[in-house]
Order: structure tokens, then sequence, then C-alpha cells
């Protein structure tokens, strides 16, 4: 049996541990011990990336056929740690402020990822709970890490017992899976229930079930309407880098997990698409029109996510490799709007109160950032040439050719919607005087990220053949 | 060329240097094009969605070549007429402007559904933004109601794309066009084309779907009136010929009836709305929509002298109607009103402007001798042939436009002066008068040369009018 297919999630949870144990013994006794916590975790993140490309080209499946790696998940791994590289990176203004705790930060940070890393390359049902638990707990702590927060604790609070239910709801299906099954092995279940001997053993109905309440699960924690109750008081209430980081890194490596799993258990889905396409829409719904009154930015970002992963529920809904590489490919765009567009809040100085009409005039006093604001939001809106329309392009067109067109058209309706909450962020840029300008801090790390990932969101156009033909192989 | 980037002026310089030098570039095209040939010309591809089998793929033809010469040809205008009047921001309004150029000629060159749609699309945001941040006091509502109503009516269209492209394996506009007439049964022809139908429809724009032209022309700055009324509600109509006849010509000539109808419903109310306007942009934008009318008309009379009448119209429209907002504009940086109570005698003191605008007008009201005549002469032949109750209705809208067009003219220009400020203001300065001359100019040259322009589309229009027989 060889580790090395396993290696990444140790070196990033062990260079966890180790900064943390560092903390212990050099935490007190050094002043500027923050800032070499955070080269230490940047370097940390490199050295794993390294090892994820290691195993791009072959695929290997350890402790009894519980734990797989191939280049699809390799793939994951990649994505979710360079954006946690990029979270690390524009958190120093945050971990200059926390000094204090600025280790135990960046090790939560980096065992919710190891978490993740795990959820993807789970195969068994055992290991994709570990890995979601490991995952879901070093969030609930992210969550509540501004102790001096009334709504951070609040945050931190509602989201644990929300999350301990999601749990719980997993659990009881996963043992349902097993009592009527006798196995909770990805590809055991597969053998068993395979479409091609659907005769010989057709699903039971408690197995059935149990897939089900695994998938709401799993909705809870993608936040999918109508599981999204947390999701806008969290958002809110956690710092504008712990947002950033579950907007990015926790809801790739969520979805990609449901995606794998989707794709890994081969059996009749029959019927199943309903439900995906009707926590689509309801996504849909309750992102495009619980959007239009917030009023707090943070907010309102959080009901655009919803949105969002209402298309890729969707995408999801018409199961096939064209629709899953589709998926990828949005969640890729999405991911990388968002670290533009969360990434700014970072850049806020009074970020607990930070209203939408605050933006107002913004090209004034930041012509740069709200250029590149702009970008983003276009993008997210769906207007092309951007690379949020092609992201939305791909989803539509993979449900239509499988026969879903009222929903197509359904979706880009509401997308329409959407766009003009989209324009009024832009409208309050750049036709509003500036009211009370807002205050940014003056961290160039983060404006670079900013800039580049508007840059990307323009540019994606010309990169779209290799991006996808990449994607489609590691299917 | 060394340009000072530092001030405002150095901005308009650059950008009239680039958009000029478009101009002299699409001229060029004028004389390599070459007219016997029907198919497509200049065409480029280059692999772009290799796996979906999508290319980038652009080409002209008569119609496009012109389409794009009137771009190139208005883009300067606007610059040089913005030059006094649009003091902030300077660096993003020449950029807007260059931007929205690049993607309308893009569009219209476009031989790629996919890339039609990508460019149709693209140029919502530098309008959005040159209605909301140089527009009038209402301008958020204006850019807010153009933006929305032309991105509900195209995403029904991108449907309709994405459907063809599954159907068929290809978004290639050439190999469509000979391909798809006879590839999906009517009914599907007719989903078809109402999805297309709702993009063009709320573009050029047709009744009812008209409500946010107004708004957006009145609030934009002139300039953006200028390029609105001068190219972008020509891209509807070019949808209507360059897509919805050969792809779903049954489902067109189905159509045709109800076509008619909103045509002429346009061109009487507009024509009536108009009379009532006391906003003179606002009186322009509605002549627009009954001039849009007759184009529409033309083009589903499905007759040769309908669709040349249709293309000239359009040409024509574009020069007329851009010239009208400009010459709004004019008396806008002078008097700071577009109330046609406030104004009067203008005459008097600015003769070569007065003399500019007659021009303008008559060549809205369609006097032989102008392009206005031309293309609406033209159109209502084509009709006449099709429908004659139509065009006996659509004949009245000339009467109408004579109409409110002159009674506007007495108004503005003739009468006495109410007006205190009236007594103080200048002539046109040097910008204007050359800028406004050269309208003025193609505008009695298309009229008595028509053959100019008509020769470049007879053959791709009279490939059109062999694809349907009435």
């Amino acid at each position: 049996m060889s580790f090395i297919a396993i290696i990444p999630e140790i070196t990033l949870f062990s260079g966890a541990l180790f900064i943390l144990m560092c903390d212990v013994f050099f935490g007190k006794k050094l002043k500027e011990f923050f800032y070499i916590s955070h080269l230490l975790s940047l370097l940390i993140c490199a050295i794993t990336l390294v090892f994820i490309t290691q195993n791009f080209v072959k695929t290997e499946v350890i402790f009894n056929q519980m734990f797989v790696s191939n280049a699809l998940t390799s793939f994951a791994k990649a994505v979710a740690v360079l954006l946690l590289t990029i979270v690390i990176l524009i958190s120093l203004g945050f971990v200059y402020k926390i000094q204090k705790i600025s280790a135990e930060f960046l090790a939560l940070l980096m065992i919710a990822t190891s978490g993740g890393m795990i959820l993807i390359s789970a195969n068994d049902f055992l290991v994709f709970y570990l890995g979601l638990e490991l995952q879901a707990l070093s969030l609930y702590l992210l969550a509540a890490l501004n102790r001096t927060s009334e709504k951070s604790s609040e945050a931190g609070m509602k989201y644990f017992i929300l999350g301990c239910l999601a749990s719980g709801i997993l659990l009881f299906g996963i043992s349902m899976i097993y009592g009527f099954s006798g196995t909770v092995n990805f590809k055991a279940l597969t053998d068993l229930y395979h479409p091609e001997n659907a005769e010989a053993n057709a699903i039971p109905v408690a197995v059935m079930f149990g897939f089900i309440l695994v998938i709401t699960a799993m909705f809870f924690k993608i936040s999918a309407a109508p599981f999204h109750m947390w999701t806008p008081d969290v958002y809110e209430g956690s710092a504008a880098i712990v947002t950033t980081f579950f907007a990015t890194v926790a809801k790739f490596t969520a979805v990609l997990a449901l995606l794998r799993l989707l794709s890994t258990l081969v059996i009749g889905w029959n019927g199943i698409e309903k439900v995906f396409i009707l926590v689509a829409m309801l996504s849909l719904a309750v992102g495009s029109f619980g959007a239009i009154f917030q009023k707090n930015f943070k907010r309102l970002l959080a009901y655009s996510s919803i949105g969002h992963i209402g298309f890729v529920v969707l995408g999801m809904a018409s199961f096939g490799p064209e629709s899953f590489a589709a998926c990828i490919f949005y969640m890729l765009v999405y991911a990388l709007i968002s670290i533009g567009s969360f990434g700014f809040l970072t850049l806020v100085k009074d970020e607990e109160n930070l209203s939408v009409s605050s933006l107002s005039g913004l090209a004034k006093t930041n012509p740069t950032m709200a250029f590149a604001l702009s970008v983003l939001m276009f993008s997210t809106a769906g207007i092309p040439p951007l690379a949020g329309f092609f992201s939305k392009f791909y989803i539509i067109t993979a449900i239509i050719k499988n026969g879903l067109l009222i929903y197509a058209i359904i979706a880009i309706l509401f997308s329409v919607i959407s766009a003009f909450y989209y324009l009024r962020i832009v409208k309050l840029m750049y036709f509003d005087e500036p009211q009370n300008p807002l205050q940014l801090e003056d961290f160039s790390n983060v404006k670079l990220v900013i800039l580049i990932s508007a840059l990307i969101n323009l540019i994606l156009i010309f990169f779209l053949n290799p991006l996808m033909n990449s994607i489609t192989n590691f299917l | 060329m060394v340009v000072n980037l530092k001030n405002s002026r150095g901005y308009y310089i650059y950008g009239l240097f680039i958009s000029l030098l478009n101009l002299v570039l699409s001229c060029k095209l004028l004389f390599l094009f070459d007219k016997k040939i029907a198919d497509f010309q200049f065409t480029e591809i280059f692999s772009f969605i290799s796996n979906h089998d999508i290319k980038y793929f652009v080409g002209i033809d008569g119609i496009s070549l012109l389409m794009i010469v009137l771009t190139a040809f208005l883009t300067p205008i606007c610059l040089a007429l913005s030059i006094n009047s649009i003091q902030k921001r300077v660096k993003e309004f020449v950029i807007a402007f260059l931007l929205i150029e690049g993607l309308v000629i893009g569009a219209f060159c476009a031989l790629d559904l996919l890339f039609f749609y990508i460019f149709f699309e693209a140029m919502l945001i530098p309008m959005f933004l040159v209605i909301g941040i140089w527009g009038g006091e209402n301008r958020i509502y204006a850019a807010y109601k153009f933006f929305l109503y032309t991105l509900f009516g195209s995403v029904l269209f991108l449907i309709a794309i994405i459907l063809i492209y599954i159907y068929t394996g290809t978004t290639d506009i050439v190999s469509l066009s000979k391909g798809l007439k006879n590839f999906f049964p009517l009914p599907y022809q007719k989903w078809f084309f109402l999805a297309f139908f709702a993009s063009f429809a709320v573009k050029v724009p047709m009744f009812p779907f008209h409500t946010w032209l107004p708004d957006a022309h009145v609030q934009a700055p002139t300039a953006g009136s200028v390029i609105l009324a001068g190219i972008l509600i020509k891209l509807g109509a070019y949808g209507f010929l360059r897509f919805s006849l050969p792809f779903f010509p049954a489902a067109s000539q189905y159509f045709a009836n109800f076509i008619f109808v909103l045509s002429v419903i346009a061109i009487i109310y507009a024509s009536l709305v108009a009379l009532m306007q006391e906003d003179m942009k606002k009186m322009i934008a509605y002549s627009s929509v009954a001039h849009m009318g007759f184009v529409t008309m033309g083009i589903f009379s499905f007759t040769r002298q309908g669709i040349d009448g249709a293309i000239m119209q359009m040409i024509s429209h574009g020069i007329v109607s851009a010239a009208l907002f400009a010459c709004v504009g004019v008396i806008y940086d002078r008097l700071h009103t577009k109330q046609i109570k406030d104004l009067g005698g203008i005459a008097n003191k600015m003769p070569n402007f007065a003399m500019l605008a007659m021009i303008f007008t008559l060549a809205s009201v369609g006097l032989p001798g102008t392009s206005g005549f031309v293309g609406e002469f033209l159109s209502i032949v084509g009709t006449f042939k099709a429908n004659k109750i139509v065009a006996i209705l659509a004949t009245s809208g000339v009467v109408l436009g004579a109409c409110y067009m002159l009674w506007l003219y007495k108004r503005v220009w003739f009468s006495e002066i109410h007006n205190q400020h009236i007594g103080h203001i200048s002539d046109l300065g040097k910008t204007e008068l050359i800028s406004l001359g050269l309208m003025a100019l193609f505008v009695i040259l298309l009229g008595i040369l028509p053959n100019l322009a008509l020769s470049f589309f007879e053959l791709p229009s009279a490939q059109l009018a062999n694809l349907i027989k009435p």
C-alpha cells in the first residue's frame, strides 16, 4: 500500500499542526511571529501544491477502497490549495490585526482545506463524513473567530447548530444506506446497483431515501435553497477574509465533492433529477429576489452566491460528463469572481457595517478598484464577453441538450432579474456622487489580487479552448 | 503623433485620430469591395471553442459594409460634437465610444451566431455607462430601462442560438442561411422566429416594445443619442435581414402580416405621439420609431424594392436622425433647454445652422432629392406589391411626419424670439459646421444618386427577395 495518494492532505494537515506547535514555543517570545507563521503557511501550501501535481497522471485507490486519487481529484485539490494560497496571501492585514491568534487562524484555514480535500477524494461514505466534519468543525470556529463581535459569535453559533443538524441528516442517510445494502463503499454500491443489472438489484426505497438525505446534507453545505438560511447571517457575521474563504475554498470543495459523488456512484438515479431541479429553481429564485432588498453588501453577495449555486445544481440535474464539466467550469469562474469581489471586502476598514450604498462614488475616490469591481459585477451578471457569460453558456447548453429546455429559460430569466442588482452596484460606483467616502485600507497585495481576477475575467474568452478541453479530460 | 493625455482635449484628439483612422480603413473597404459577388468577402476564421465547433468567423457583404462605413462615419462626429459639451471624465467617455464603435463593427461583420450575440450584448455595457454617467437628470432610470429591456429581449435569442447549435451542430451563419430554411418544420420555425423577434423587436424598436427608446434618448448625452439612433437601433433591423429572413423564411412569411400591423401602428401611433411632444429630443425619438416602422415594413414585404428601401432607409435614417439629435445638442449647448416652448427665432441668430437643420428636417419628412425620400418611397412601393392597405396606411405616416417635423421647425427656428438668451448666441463653430455639413452633403448626395449605395447591396437584397415569393 502506498501513501503517495494521500501525501498532499498529510502535508497540509501536519503543516497546520507544525504552525500551532511553533506558536506554542515561539509565539510569546517573538514579536513578529505572526509574520513568520504567515510565510510558513504559504510555504506549506506551495509544498502541498507540488505534491498534488505529482499525483496528476496516475489513478490510485488506497486504504481498502476508501480513498481515491486521480486526475479529477488532483485537479480539484490543486484549485482548492491555489485558492487557499490566495486567501492566505490577502489575509496579511487581518493576521496583523489578530496577532495573538494568528497561528490558530492560519492553521484552521489549512485544516479546513485538507478536510475539503479528503472530502473530494472520498470513495466511501465514512471517509466522506470524516472529511466533511473536519472541514465543518474548522469552519464553525473560523466563523466565530472575531470574539469581540456579537455578530461573529452569533454567526458561529448559528452555523454550528444548523451544521450539526445537516451532519445528523447525513449520518442518518448513511446509516439507511448501510442498513439496507450492507456497504458504504462507493464502488461496492455501484456494483450492486449499476443500471446495467438494474433488474437483478432494484434499488430499495430505503437506500434511495438514504441517498436523498445525503444529498440534502450536501445541499446544506453548498447553501442551496431551501437549506440556505444560514448563509447570509454567517457571511455577514464572519470577518471578511473568512467570508472569502467560505465563498471560495469551502464552497468549491463541497460542490466538487458532490459532483464526484454523483459521477462515481453510477447507480440508477432515476427520478432524482427532479430533486435537483426543484432545489435549483428555488435557489435561483431566492438568490435573485432575495438580493434585491439587501442593504448590506456582504448579505447581497451571500444571496448572489445562492443564485450561482442554483445554476450549478441545475447543471447537476442533467447527469452526464458534459454537464459535470460545465459545472466545474462554472465553479472555477465563480471562485475567480469571488476572490475578487469578497477580496474587496477585506479592503474596507469598517467592514461590520458595509452597506451597499456606501459604495457610491467609488469611481471618483478609487477608480482602479471601481473598474475592477464593475468588471466583476458585469461578469457575475453574465454579460458577454466576460467569463461569467461563458460559465452560464456552458451550463445552459448542457441542460438544453438533456431536454430541460423550459428550466433553462427560467434560469436565464432569473439571471436577468439578478442583473438588476449587479447593475445597481455599478450604478452606485459610477453614477452617484460620493456621500461619505468608503475608507479603504492600502493593501497592495489585495488590490493586485482583485485586479488580476478582474483581468482574467476579461481575457478568459481567449483561453476557453484549452481550459474546457483539460476539464473534459480530467473527468 | 504625440498627444498630451494629461488634459481633456488630448483624449479627444486621440479618440478622433483613432476613429478617423477607422473611417479611412472602412472607406478603403468600399473600394476593395467587389459588388459582383453575392457571398461574403474578406472572411477570416479562427477556431474559438473547438469541442463545440464555434469559430471566430468574420466577413462582410454589401449590407454590412455600408453599416460599417456608417458606424465609422458617425463615431468621429460624435466625439467632435462632444468636445465642448462634455468635460468630466473625458478619458472614460472616449474609451466608451471607441469600445462601442469596435463592438458595433464586430457585430456587423460577425458570421458566427454566438459571436454576433457576444458583440450585440457587450455593447450594452459601454452604452449603459454613457447614458448613466453623462446623461440628464433622470439618467439612472433611463439607463436601467435601456439595459434590462434589451437584456430581457436577447436572452430568448441566446436560448434560440443554443437550440440551433444543438440541433445543427454549428453556429456558422453562412452555412445556416443555406441549410436551415428547410431544416425545421414550420411549428418549430415559428418558435425560433419569435425568439429572434423578441431580441430584434426590442432593439429596432417596434411597437409595443419601444418605450425604452424615448427615455434613453432624452436622458442620454448628445453623442449617446447620435450613436443610439444612428447605429445601435439599426442592429435590430440588420438582425431581421441577416437571420430571421434567411433562417426561417416560412415563419417569416407566416408572421409577415403581424409585423405589417405592428409597423403600421408604429408609423401612425408614433407620429401622432411625436406631434404632442414638448421636448425636442423626445419628438425626434418618436419620429425614429415611426421611421423604423418603414424599415420593418419594407423588410417583411419580401420584394426587392421593399428590402432595398428598408436598407436605404436604415442608412438615411442613420444619418438624418443622428444629425437631428446633433442639432438638438447644438441648441442645448447654447441655451441649456430642450423644451420647444422656450425656443423660437433661432434662425435669426444662426443662419448657417438653420439652413443645415432645414435640410435634415426635409430629409426626415422625405422630400424628393433627399435620402429620406428614396428609402420611404422604395419601401412603400415594395409594400404596395405585397399588401395595398398597409401601404396606403403607411403613406399617411409620411403626411403626419411632415406635420410634426415642419411644425417643429417653425416653432424652434422661425417665429418670434421669446427667450431673451437667444439674443446672445453665436452661430456654429468650426467642428460643428464641418460635421453637420458633411452629414448634409451625404443626405443630398444619396438623395440625388441613390445608386451610390444601392449598387452595394443589390445582390444580397435580390437574394433575400428570391427566398420568399409573396
